[in-house]
């Protein structure tokens, strides 16, 4: 086979398995653990209080939020939140970087892991 | 360097990019969050699609096996092809701005976009431990890549 073949057969693989997981979740929107996401209630159910208290908090729930949001478009002032993101991120690879290097310098020395 | 190691590399890396500025939702304002999603699925169904040997071959080593390095990065990253799909799926769902631009018609169901904060925060933290459960190779792929540019 050659590799463009190879490669569409894997693409439509990789597309079927997307589906199959989309698939998914419509079933999860329909299942009683629908709950579990849900965000303003589950879907096809009048909105509580709560619920509506929950909307309103959301940033990508409501009207007004999404369309100030969207009219503004990218926003200088709140780079502050694209820092946030990028520690969290720094913050997960660090730890996982030490603990790694930790093993590695272990098994070097001859120590058990768990010691 | 393989051409394959550099496209593997970039494309690692534009999908990094891309997804630590579409989760700065405040920062990038919904426009822009939505385009970017929008192309992020398309990258990702492509690195799925070159990675797709590896997925196959680490399934059927692992099938009967337990623990080690490989099984913590099957299980991350299977958890990650969920969780970003469900993320993108339903961000495309709820989309205000670039479905309806191009003319598809869009829901405000609370379970899509529950399923789409829920996820992203999942994401994000997966994102991170994808990488960083890669980090030797990427250390040792920009070192060469950069030491050819300079020299």
């Amino acid at each position: 086979m050659t590799a463009p073949a190879r490669f569409i057969l894997r693409l439509g693989v990789v597309a079927v398995a997307v589906a199959v997981i989309v698939g998914l979740g419509f079933l999860w929107r329909v299942s009683p653990a629908a709950d579990l996401v849900a965000d303003g209630g589950p879907p096809n159910r009048a909105a509580s209080a709560s619920s509506n208290r929950a909307t309103s908090l959301n940033p990508l729930s409501g009207d007004e939020g999404r369309g100030d949001r969207g009219a503004h478009g990218v926003s200088l002032s709140h780079i502050d939140d694209l820092v946030q993101t990028t520690l969290i991120q720094l913050a997960v690879l660090s730890g996982v970087v030490v603990v790694d290097r930790q093993r590695r310098s272990r098994r070097r020395r001859g120590v058990p892991l768990g010691a | 360097m393989s051409r394959r190691t550099r496209l593997d590399f970039w494309l690692d890396l534009v999908l990094v990019v891309a997804f630590t500025l579409d989760y700065s939702f405040q920062f990038t304002g919904l426009t822009v969050h939505e385009w970017i999603g929008f192309g992020l699925a398309f990258v990702l169904v492509v690195h799925m699609t070159l990675h797709w040997d590896w997925v196959v071959r680490t399934t059927k080593r692992l099938a009967g096996r337990r623990g080690g390095r490989e099984a913590v990065r099957w299980i991350v990253d299977l958890c990650l092809i969920l969780a970003m799909t469900f993320c993108i799926a339903s961000g495309l769902l709820i989309s205000r701005h670039a479905l309806p631009a191009l003319g598809l018609t869009t829901t405000r169901d609370g379970f899509w976009t529950g399923l789409h904060t829920t996820t992203a925060d999942v994401t994000v933290a997966l994102v991170a431990l994808h990488v960083a459960l890669s980090w030797r190779w990427i250390v040792s792929v920009a070192r060469r890549i950069f030491a050819g540019t300079t020299a």
